[in-house]
């Protein structure tokens, strides 16, 4: 049962930490991954295998949209932008995460650990 | 210069589900970033291309990108947490019932059909356990386990309320059913609710931490 309850934690930060990024500017796989990596300091990693099979679900769901374009090395890559219908989403994925640190919070003491 | 295409090709297809084009192209594209980089941080080429290969769980790959991009297998989850639990529910409940009519008819003398009833009620926890455990296994949350596991009653209200009713109305010509509806229903619910109470009772030690719903985070089942 925790296991469950930890992959479904997992997966939730990870759409948001994608859609959250995603709002900025359109991004790539690659690009996506070393930003996640780099922004939050090492603690959330993608492989290929977590990353790819998220894109396409959010795509599927269309909260993303997805097209063909060079990079700035001029190889053709497939950046993912948000959509309306994502942009949507994205506020209220904030507040449910909000308000589960805060009863995280009240409950273990996290921001004072 | 490594055939990237040709090793996304070769180590992610596994069965009879071969990835699509486009996404081979696109994982190829990010094995040869990933490898890249690490080239320009001045690994050696065989350990950044063992690195890079070593990084990918090739295993799940065809298989989760397969269920990301094809909407059956949501539909298939919910078969898997829904409906083939309340299948085997309904099934149970209903086999048990004709098992005790036919048993309070042949064997068990003086039983009659409230002893047939009472029997069958006493049935119904382990049937809502099976339900409730199935759709847990499954990996069913809260609204599926109790779904699953109340589905002969929620099937048989269903079946009263929008099928023996209006047929007892307008094709049967029932005077007194037309006369008391409300009768009707309450007597109908009244041998339901009983085999209700008994689902729930089985499948409670089941239903326990399922407080997460939907596809992100949802706190709504977890406030008090």
């Amino acid at each position: 049962m925790k296991r469950r309850i930890d992959s479904k934690i997992v997966r939730g930060s990870a759409e948001l930490a994608i859609i959250a990024l995603l709002e900025k500017e359109p991004l790539y796989g690659f690009e996506i991954a070393r930003r996640i990596e780099e922004d939050t300091g090492g603690a959330m990693r993608f492989t290929l295998a977590s990353l790819y099979p998220m894109l396409y679900e959010l795509e599927r769901r269309g909260w993303l949209k997805a097209q063909w374009e060079p990079n700035r090395a001029g190889r053709d890559r497939r950046y993912y932008s948000l959509t309306a219908k994502g942009r949507k989403r994205l506020a209220p994925l904030r507040r449910e995460w909000k308000d589960f640190f805060q009863a995280l919070n009240r409950l273990a003491g996290v921001a004072r650990a | 210069m490594h055939d990237w295409k040709k090793i996304v090709r070769e180590k992610g297809t596994r069965g009879e589900r071969p990835l699509p084009e486009d996404v081979i192209v696109e994982l190829a594209s990010h094995l040869e970033d990933c490898y890249e980089e690490l080239r320009l941080q001045g690994a050696g080429e065989a350990e950044a291309l063992e690195h890079v290969l070593c990084s990918v769980e090739w295993q799940d790959l065809s298989s989760s990108i397969y269920g990301s991009r094809h909407r059956w297998c949501a539909i298939n989850q919910r078969t898997q947490q829904l409906w083939l639990p309340g299948l085997v529910t309904l099934l149970a409940a209903n086999l048990l019932l004709m098992a005790f009519a036919h048993a309070s008819e042949n064997w068990i003398r003086g039983a009659g059909p409230a002893g047939a009833y009472l029997l069958w009620l006493a049935t119904q926890p382990l049937i809502g356990a099976i339900g409730a455990h199935l759709s847990r296994r499954a990996g069913g949350l809260l609204r599926a386990r109790l779904l699953a596991s109340l589905f002969p009653s929620v099937v048989i209200v269903g079946l009263g309320l929008f099928l023996v009713l209006p047929a007892c109305l307008l094709f049967e010509s029932n005077t007194w059913a037309a006369a008391h509806p409300i009768s009707l229903v309450l007597r109908g619910l009244g041998w339901v609710a009983p085999a209700a109470v008994g689902l729930l009772g089985g499948a409670l030690p089941f239903l326990e931490n399922c407080g997460f719903e939907g596809s992100g985070l949802s706190l709504r089942t977890t406030r008090q």
